[in-house]
């Protein structure tokens, strides 16, 4: 007799502990809701570590990833912190991204380099992202425990904020307290979309630190804001990978979001508890230690010369 | 004389088969082993995390029984790894064709598939002559691309041997019981299998049986997979729809018990 805490998942085409699934939602669950990411580019690999096909692993997190961010924006929409303007605009930058990127992978796979350059730009992306995130805020850190660090605006503005306020139509963002023309959120949306698609993920993580950068808006603003687009991102991601690949395994995604929308709320409460610096470090360094893994695996020997294409 | 001639045309290819039939009623080692197979079919239903099989059989005493679980011959896509730029990452692709889907081989000898060992007739030698390989396989010897096959089959639990596994036990008279299991993983494809015995007296095969396994899908996972594979908008539609309500109405749990800000 099976134990039934081992459950089959019928579209990977086998079994896995029911409890080291709800874990590992729930652990993705919490960082999700504390940084404002889906959480995407930290649950495929652990589901690929534990045997799931790549391809079934891409699809069914991005199907509980909408699980973890509906509830993720529902409690930061409580607690204020979604700015739907700015959310559509990104969404709309996103998916208009994400086609263009899926079109620029069927070429790349046609000539043969898309797993080359999916690596390559996780390894560049994540490193740039998170070594910048990381330098930066603990830059911000020493600054205020030096007494020195002002939370007003810099005396001089820079070339970024000029070349920003020189763009047309600009409006107020009153959630986030910012005014922008419209143009920038679509077009970082888009290049995140971009990305992402390339990636095969919602992008949660590009986007987060492009938010707080690029866009500067407050910290616990990014993150509802962020979640709330991610969920028709990652909607849009579901139904298409059911629809052409039938790769989303259904009891997989059933478990994984049971425990990532539990830890989404608990994640979105503890993120209450530690200031915009803090958040910044410890998502910088878990990006860091991911993309430190993909780069292990690019340059350490393979135990297996050869590898299942798709699934069985 | 023309009856004759066709007589002998029919009845020539049949010569080795009996010859082969003669030699194996004059056996001491012939007597009909009834293979067992227990049980004849695995369902996979939603808490299915693998099985036990297990195989048994009357052989005659001092005779050796391997015992065969194979698969039908499937074609697969496989990735190969090289080193491009300094880096490890897929190179290229290499089509498998002629390989079981499962192989697991048990004998009751526990020196057969010795390194040093001639025997060649049964395990993986028996796959390794069926198999060709495909596509960008520039470079690469074939015994060494079958080597890694092997080593990613073994991975996934879908290859094995096990030699002197098979387990012997005396019975009355001049017969002996064999008795094995093979561990079936969760990973195992529907469809059906066989499972075949050989009985060898000095290497030499001299009796045979085969009986059948049956793998398939039942109850949740049937119906999943008959869903994502045949309607998969409404697969798709419903994997959203669950996971919005699930997320929504954990939010919603969440701010009755005062969870949240």
């Amino acid at each position: 007799m099976t134990p039934i805490w081992t459950l089959y998942l019928p579209i990977a085409g086998h079994s896995a502990q029911m409890i080291l699934l709800l874990g590992l939602g729930g652990v993705v669950g919490f960082l999700s809701g504390f940084f404002g990411v889906g959480g995407g580019f930290l649950m495929t690999p652990l589901l690929i570590m534990i045997g799931i096909p790549p391809v079934v692993a891409a699809a069914s997190d991005s199907n509980q990833i909408v699980a973890a961010t509906t509830s993720g924006t529902y409690a930061h929409y409580r607690l204020g912190n979604v700015d739907f303007k700015l959310g559509g605009f990104l969404l709309v930058g996103g998916l208009i991204g994400g086609t263009i990127g899926v079109q620029i992978i069927k070429v790349l796979r046609q000539l043969g380099d898309a797993a080359f350059l999916i690596k390559i730009t996780y390894v560049v992306m994540l490193g740039t992202m998170g070594g910048y995130m990381f330098w930066e805020s603990i830059r911000s850190l020493r600054k205020t425990s030096a007494g020195a660090a002002g939370t007003g605006a810099p005396a001089r503005l820079s070339r970024w904020a000029r070349l920003v306020q020189a763009l047309p139509f600009q409006m107020r963002f009153e959630r986030s307290a910012v005014t922008h023309s419209p143009i920038l959120p679509l077009a970082l949306g888009a290049i995140v979309g971009l990305l992402g698609a390339i990636m095969g993920l919602g992008g949660g993580f590009i986007m987060v630190p492009m938010m707080v950068y690029l866009l500067r808006v407050p910290m616990h603003i990014v993150v509802g804001t962020n979640l709330f687009q991610e969920v028709f991102m990652c909607a849009n991601v579901t139904f298409m990978q059911s629809l052409t690949n039938h790769t989303v395994d259904l009891v997989l995604a059933i478990v994984l979001l049971v425990g990532s929308s539990i830890g989404a709320q608990f994640g979105a409460r503890f993120s209450r508890k530690f200031n915009a610096d803090q958040l910044k470090i410890l998502l910088a360094s878990i990006i860091l230690l991911v993309m430190g893994k993909i780069l292990l695996a690019l340059v350490l020997p393979p135990h297996i010369l050869l590898d299942l294409k798709g699934i069985r | 004389m023309r009856q004759s001639d066709s007589w002998r045309r029919r009845a020539l290819p049949l010569l080795p088969a009996s010859l082969l039939l003669v030699a194996i009623t004059a056996s001491p080692c012939a007597a009909g082993v009834n293979l067992r197979v227990m049980p004849q079919s695995i369902q996979i239903g939603t808490f299915f995390g693998g099985a036990q099989v297990e195989v048994s059989a009357e052989i005659p005493k001092g005779c050796d029984a391997v015992v065969e679980l194979v698969g039908k011959e499937i074609e697969e896509q496989l990735l190969r790894k090289g080193r491009h730029w300094d880096i490890w990452m897929n190179v290229g692709e290499i089509d498998i064709e002629g390989a079981p889907s499962l192989y697991f081989a048990t004998s009751t000898n526990p020196r057969r598939w010795a390194e040093d060992a001639t025997d060649s007739a049964y395990g993986y030698n028996v796959v390794q002559e069926r198999v060709s390989f495909l596509g960008d396989v520039r470079g690469l010897r074939s015994s060494k691309i079958f080597d890694e096959f092997i080593k990613l089959k073994e991975s996934e639990g879908l290859y094995g041997m096990y030699p002197g596994a098979l387990m012997v036990s005396p019975l009355s008279g001049d017969r002996s019981s064999v008795q094995g299991t093979f561990t079936i993983p969760s990973s195992v494809a529907p469809g059906s299998y066989l499972v075949r015995l050989s009985v060898l007296s000095d290497g030499r095969l001299v009796e045979s049986e085969s009986a059948r396994l049956d793998v398939g899908l039942v109850r949740l996972p049937a119906l999943l997979s008959s869903l994502a594979r045949r309607h998969g908008a409404l697969h798709g539609l419903l994997a959203v729809a669950v996971a919005v309500v699930f997320g929504y109405l954990t939010g919603v749990a969440f701010k009755r018990t005062g969870g949240s800000h």
